[in-house]
């Protein structure tokens, strides 16, 4: 399964640079990558909104609590800052992703699999990978570092409005404050997980969507296995690279 | 696929030779589509030379049979073989093209 | 293609082809040859393997034993890049026509000839145009394959596998779920293109009337092997009793359709 998994992936990644139409070769197609970027990206905007929101305000709540035992409740705006950029953003911005255009993912190729659309590509002579794959997690690594910056500014905008509105703070301190407990670094390793929860994502929906056999169940079946995976290895991403960032940088 | 164009009495002559297919027709659509700008009264494709056109080919056919309608323009299709026409008999396409057994008979019928 | 480009004297050749699932021999030792501009029909029953036949004829399935010539080309040991460009000269009509639901029924027509050249996307259309007439479906190019029938996208299924003017086809039961107006024009349509164009066509149907007026070979598989084959006349006038009760459609006979009446009480009362 794993070898499978992993000839998809490289197969994938060749086929994004040998046949691309950026260099002028009749290749995957610009206009089914745009589609793709609407569908994956674009309409899961508002949920990836509303999940950020929500979650920055629960951050700066349960933030409050605590800075102020300490008398220090200026420091929530340290907190929202720090966490949203470095992890809740990415974090639920993928969870939502995964459970949104993932699971559509594995669910539409599988769909196809079983109604003999992809022997029917293959027998016309046409890649399925190429046509199929590649403008799907191209979509997928282009579009979770956009959701992940989108999440996070509404994130941040979160914690600010119930800080400034329920806790009373200075809306205007609140801002120096969290512009001075980031730095860039932050912002950059959000993004770099970011991209690669959409490659894990990605190749990890689009394997368990090729791989369905066996009707309108086995489509089922491995949108579940899909939706699990991608969550786990996302996580297991996820504790790596922090793991990484926080060695390295 | 090559093609040579010579004038008869005033009617460009355009013999094709070899085969008409998805490779060769765009070549083929190059060279008509000045004729249909140029609004060519009249035009004689000699098909001697062919022993296959595809879909594409009968497609670009048509494309410049719907271009010249705007300004009356006249096509006929010389010396097919029997292969060719059949092909262009399957899509009921000889309603719309004059087809003509040799290069005279096609000329007399644009004079006509 | 043009006829003298044609590299072996058979558009299809298949020798020993043998496959197993388990335990069950799928295919068992078959070998039959199509020269060009012929119908092939293969018969036999459902289950008999005439479908996982047609799967290895178009390399979607690699046989334990046995080679699968395509004009002269043999596929089983191809690897997908050399198949692909065989399969650019074939075409194939799948059982429930195997449309893109995302796409319409021209843009399912059209996308093997935009997918394969550089020709212009208003030729596409036209040539789309052309095959649509061809399977009487002139005008429904803007719909979407759930808003026909399943005989519809049938026919659309054979628009596409004609795309691209193949000189082979393969059909799994083009005449399924048509009604018997357009089981006609389907047939005429499949014996025009051999007899006009050249084209060769390899047929799985239970379509007894059907198979007849087109076949001019037919094989007849029956538990993986080929029982019988021949002309039309020779397959009506033999005399293998499995075959017969096929032709003819009766319940009785050779072929174990039902377990036996016996064996079928015994296991009603069995606790």
């Amino acid at each position: 399964m794993l070898r499978a998994y992993t000839e998809l992936s490289l197969q994938a990644f060749a086929s994004i640079f040998a046949h691309s139409p950026l260099f002028g070769q009749r290749g995957w197609r610009l206009s089914a990558l745009f589609d793709q970027m609407v569908a994956i990206g674009v309409a899961s905007m508002p949920t990836v909104g509303l999940a950020n929101f929500l979650l920055g305000i629960v951050l700066a709540i349960q933030g409050a609590g605590q800075f102020e035992k300490l008398g220090a409740t200026d420091m929530v705006a340290n907190l929202v800052a720090f966490s949203v950029l470095r992890e809740i953003g990415p974090l639920i911005t993928a969870v939502i992703v995964i459970g949104r255009s993932g699971s559509a993912i594995t669910a539409e190729l599988g769909t196809m699999k079983v109604a003999e659309e992809i022997e029917a590509l293959n027998v016309m002579g046409i890649d399925p990978v190429k046509y199929l794959v590649v403008p799907r997690l191209l979509a997928m690594i282009l579009m979770m570092p956009v959701l992940t910056v989108l999440g996070e500014g509404v994130g941040l905008f979160a914690g600010w409005l119930i800080s400034v509105t329920a806790l009373h703070l200075n809306p205007i301190f609140y801002v120096s404050n969290s512009i001075d407990a980031v730095e860039q670094k932050d912002l950059f390793s959000g993004l770099l997980k970011a991209l690669f929860f959409g490659a894990a994502v990605g190749t990890v929906a689009c394997y368990y969507g090729m791989q369905v056999e066996g009707g309108a169940e086995g489509v089922g079946k491995a949108t579940t296995k899909s939706v699990v995976t991608c969550l786990t290895t996302m996580l297991a991403m996820d504790a790596l690279l922090t793991t990484l960032i926080y060695f390295v940088l | 696929m090559q093609i040579t164009e010579r004038t008869e009495e005033n009617i460009p002559i355009i013999s094709i030779s070899g085969d008409i297919d998805l490779e060769s027709s765009p070549k083929l659509r190059a060279f008509l589509k000045p004729k249909s700008s140029q609004k060519t009264p009249k035009l004689l494709l000699d098909f001697g030379g062919v022993n296959y056109i595809d879909s594409s080919g009968l497609a670009t056919l048509i494309e410049y049979f719907q271009a010249v309608q705007s300004f009356g323009g006249k096509l006929t299709l010389a010396s097919l073989s029997p292969r060719v026409k059949n092909v262009f008999e399957i899509v009921r396409l000889e309603q719309i093209f004059s087809l003509h057994p040799d290069v005279p008979s096609a000329l007399a019928a644009l004079k006509a | 293609m043009s006829e003298t480009k044609h590299k072996s004297p058979y558009a299809l050749e298949v020798r020993g082809l043998t496959r197993s699932f388990g335990k069950r021999k799928v295919l068992d030792n078959v070998s039959f040859q199509v020269k060009h501009g012929e119908i092939l029909i293969i018969m036999g029953g459902s289950g008999c393997g005439m479908s996982t036949l047609l799967r290895h004829i178009i390399g979607s399935l690699k046989p334990d034993a046995g080679e699968v010539y395509i004009d002269g080309t043999e596929i089983t040991k191809l690897n997908d890049l050399e198949l692909a460009k065989v399969r650019k000269r074939f075409g194939m009509l799948f059982q429930t026509g195997a449309l893109f639901n995302s796409l319409t029924v021209g843009e399912n027509v059209a996308l093997p000839i935009l997918e394969s050249s550089d020709v212009a996307p208003h030729i596409a259309e036209l040539v789309v145009k052309l095959k649509l007439e061809l399977v009487g479906l002139t005008g429904f190019e803007h719909l979407k394959p759930a808003q026909i029938s399943g005989g519809m996208k049938k026919r659309v299924g054979m628009a596409r596998a004609l795309a691209l003017d193949p000189d082979l086809l393969f059909c799994d039961e083009p005449t399924a779920g048509l009604d018997p107006v357009m089981t006609a024009v389907i047939d005429t349509l499949t014996v025009d293109l051999t007899k006009k164009l050249g084209l060769s066509a390899v047929v799985v149907t239970h379509d007894m009337t059907s198979a007849f007026r087109i076949a001019t070979q037919m094989i007849f598989l029956f538990e993986g092997k080929v029982i019988a084959a021949g002309t039309p006349e020779e397959i009506k006038a033999n005399p293998n009793p499995i075959l017969q009760q096929f032709i003819n459609g009766d319940a009785d006979g050779p072929i174990p359709l039902k377990l036996s009446k016996d064996d079928y009480l015994k296991r009603l009362l069995q606790a």
